[in-house]
């Protein structure tokens, strides 16, 4: 969860990680940001994330982001 | 048939009324028939691409369907026996062959729109080139018809198909109910672009006559009227005779000019919207959002945000997202690492699919040079904006800028606007020397030798009147649309007050409408 949160910090400083449910949905984060941290879960985590997964809910926070990651981890 | 012709007068009270009286499980194939009758009014001919894009697209969805099918079926039966490998190998098989079917009517569909609307362009620009290094290689010019609204209903298509490739939702069962989807009546000529999950099942539900949804239907189509004849077709007049002879104006006037044609584009775009959406609410189907006040934006991508959304969302989704986070995309990023600055080389998989993206955009909009340097150009500001936030904001924090102050929100609408404005002329402007030449007059505020008046053609003095008070309708709108639901405010009013509302608008658009029943001028966006 922490090494999420430092990712997402490092393309926006701006933004209340730890409480924010819906990135999103509010706007906070759009579709240049999604690209800069995909690109970086891909070569931290060593996933792939299909395009078919870029969806508002594996987005929205941390915690979607983190089952995410675990999910495509496990079907690796 | 136009929105703004006649016939469609005739037309849509005619399909609502029989809409609500077609027994409830047949209201999508009444939908269905009208449709088609709608589209095909315009030229029988269109319906042959119109029928081979849903044909192509309905097999293709359902043998999609047939490999997950499969994919599913033999997982299950083998569960225990498959490894994890045997299990990862199936799953890869059957990804190739969904990608083989979705890739040959990809193609396909998307090649017939490319041959249709820009062999000609090509054949032009290589015929231009074979003959200025004196070749007498030729390509020839054909005479092609370009159906009404086949880069709208293309695209719906391959979204749907694209969304059963990637498993969002099964593929539909029913070909006749496919067909409705890409063809209902109010959006098939300029949209909105609707996705299969949140349009479809509204088609073929039965729908009950709804007050509320007929009230509110007509107010927005009215609404939508009111923008096209009153003030789009107005402001048509002053920009076309600007255009047709731009050297006779001066640096301001074609400035305003500019001015004018943004609001021009804007009122008959989002004009037409509203006369569809507000058509569609009158049979209970609601569409997809289309523009959100967008020359209130703060920045050029919070405008493509807001205006032609869900243009921008198809984008987004089928090209944007799959390119940058491609191999290549990703990989360009990998390399800018090891290369480049750390903030440069974070952003190269976005530089990637945004070139792109754009580049199709221009291209999306119409088969010529200036089409394409329109795409190009909100390319490189988005991208520039992109690479430049870290300075801008260094110097706004120097500058102790706040972001929230309202001089500071304004400037950047305004600045917005202007970049914006500049585009339009690239879009506006018949070729590329023209677009060029007019920004040149604009910059250096050039005077022609004998100047015009803008006043000295078809748009008289009433005309600048009229304008200038419905586009002061419209922005007061656009304001109060930020604070309350102006739809619902005006339905608690008195009924004196709300029919004086509905009156006077009707009014205004049968006596300041610019109309003409036999030749209605022509929705901007039908050419796409």
């Amino acid at each position: 969860m922490e090494e999420i949160i430092k990712i997402l910090k490092q393309f926006r400083p701006d933004i209340d990680f730890e409480n924010q449910k819906n990135l999103i949905g509010d706007g906070l984060l759009d579709s240049l940001d999604i690209v800069s941290i995909v690109s970086e879960f891909d070569s931290e985590f060593d996933i792939e994330i299909p395009v078919e997964e870029i969806t508002p809910e594996n987005f929205n926070s941390v915690q979607a982001m983190k089952e995410l990651i675990e999910r495509l981890k496990d079907e690796a | 048939m136009t929105f703004n012709s006649l016939n469609f007068f005739l037309f849509f009270p005619a399909a609502a009324m029989l809409y609500f009286l077609v027994p409830q499980k047949y209201q999508w194939v009444f939908l269905l028939i009208s449709s088609y009758f709608f589209y095909l009014f315009a030229n029988m001919k269109f319906g042959f691409f119109l029928i081979s894009t849903t044909a192509t697209t309905f097999f293709a969805a359902k043998a999609l369907g047939a490999v997950s099918d499969y994919q599913k079926i033999t997982l299950l039966q083998n569960k225990g026996v498959f490894s994890k490998e045997q299990a990862k190998e199936c799953k890869a098989i059957c990804k190739s062959r969904k990608k083989r079917i979705v890739a040959a009517v990809v193609i396909l569909n998307f090649g017939i729109l490319a041959f249709l609307k820009y062999f000609n362009f090509l054949s032009a620009n290589f015929n231009f080139f074979a003959k200025s290094i004196h070749s007498s290689a030729g390509l020839p010019v054909l005479k092609l018809i370009l159906p009404l609204g086949i880069s709208f209903y293309t695209f719906q298509a391959m979204g749907y198909l694209i969304d059963v490739y990637r498993g969002k939702y099964p593929p539909e069962q029913n070909p006749a109910k496919l067909a409705l989807f890409l063809s209902f009546f109010p959006q098939i000529m300029e949209g909105p672009i609707g996705r299969y999950d949140d349009l479809a099942h509204q088609l073929y539900e039965p729908h009950e006559f709804d007050y509320d949804n007929a009230k509110y239907g007509l107010q927005l189509m009215l609404w939508g009227y009111f923008k096209k004849v009153v003030i789009a077709d107005r402001a048509g007049i002053l920009v076309n005779t600007v255009y047709s002879s731009y050297q006779s104006y001066s640096g301001f006037q074609l400035a305003i000019t500019a001015v004018v044609y943004a609001i021009q584009i804007y009122a008959d775009f989002s004009g037409y919207i509203d006369i569809a959406t507000g058509a569609a609410q009158f049979m209970g189907i609601r569409l997809a959002q289309n523009f959100n006040r967008p020359y209130f934006s703060k920045t050029v991508s919070e405008f493509w945000r807001r205006w032609h959304i869900t243009l921008g969302t198809w984008f987004k989704d089928y090209l944007f997202y799959p390119l940058s986070l491609s191999k290549a995309g990703l990989n360009l990023g990998k390399f800018g690492r090891k290369h480049f600055h750390a903030d440069f080389a974070k952003n190269l998989p976005a530089i990637f699919g945004l070139s792109i993206v754009w580049l199709t955009t221009g291209l999306w909009h119409g088969a010529d040079w200036h089409y394409i340097v329109y795409g190009v150009y909100y390319g490189l500001l988005i991208i520039l904006s992109m690479l430049c936030k870290p300075v801008f904001e260094k110097i706004n924090n120097r500058l102790n800028v706040h972001p929230e102050q309202f001089g500071w929100k304004l400037f950047r609408v305004a600045r917005t606007f202007f970049l914006v404005c500049l585009g339009f002329i690239l879009f506006r402007a018949d070729n590329l020397p023209t677009a060029f030449g007019v920004m040149r007059s604009i910059f250096l505020m050039s005077r022609p030798a004998v100047g015009t008046s803008l006043l000295n053609g078809d748009f008289t003095k009433t005309d600048l009147l009229f304008f200038v008070l419905s586009t002061g309708i419209l922005l007061a709108v656009s304001l109060l649309q930020r604070k309350m639901n102006l739809r619902e405010t005006l339905a608690q009013k008195s009924t004196a007050v709300r029919w004086a509302v509905y009156c006077t608008a009707a009014l205004s658009v049968v006596f300041l409408g610019v109309l003409s029943s036999n030749d209605p001028t022509q929705f901007i966006y039908f050419q796409f």
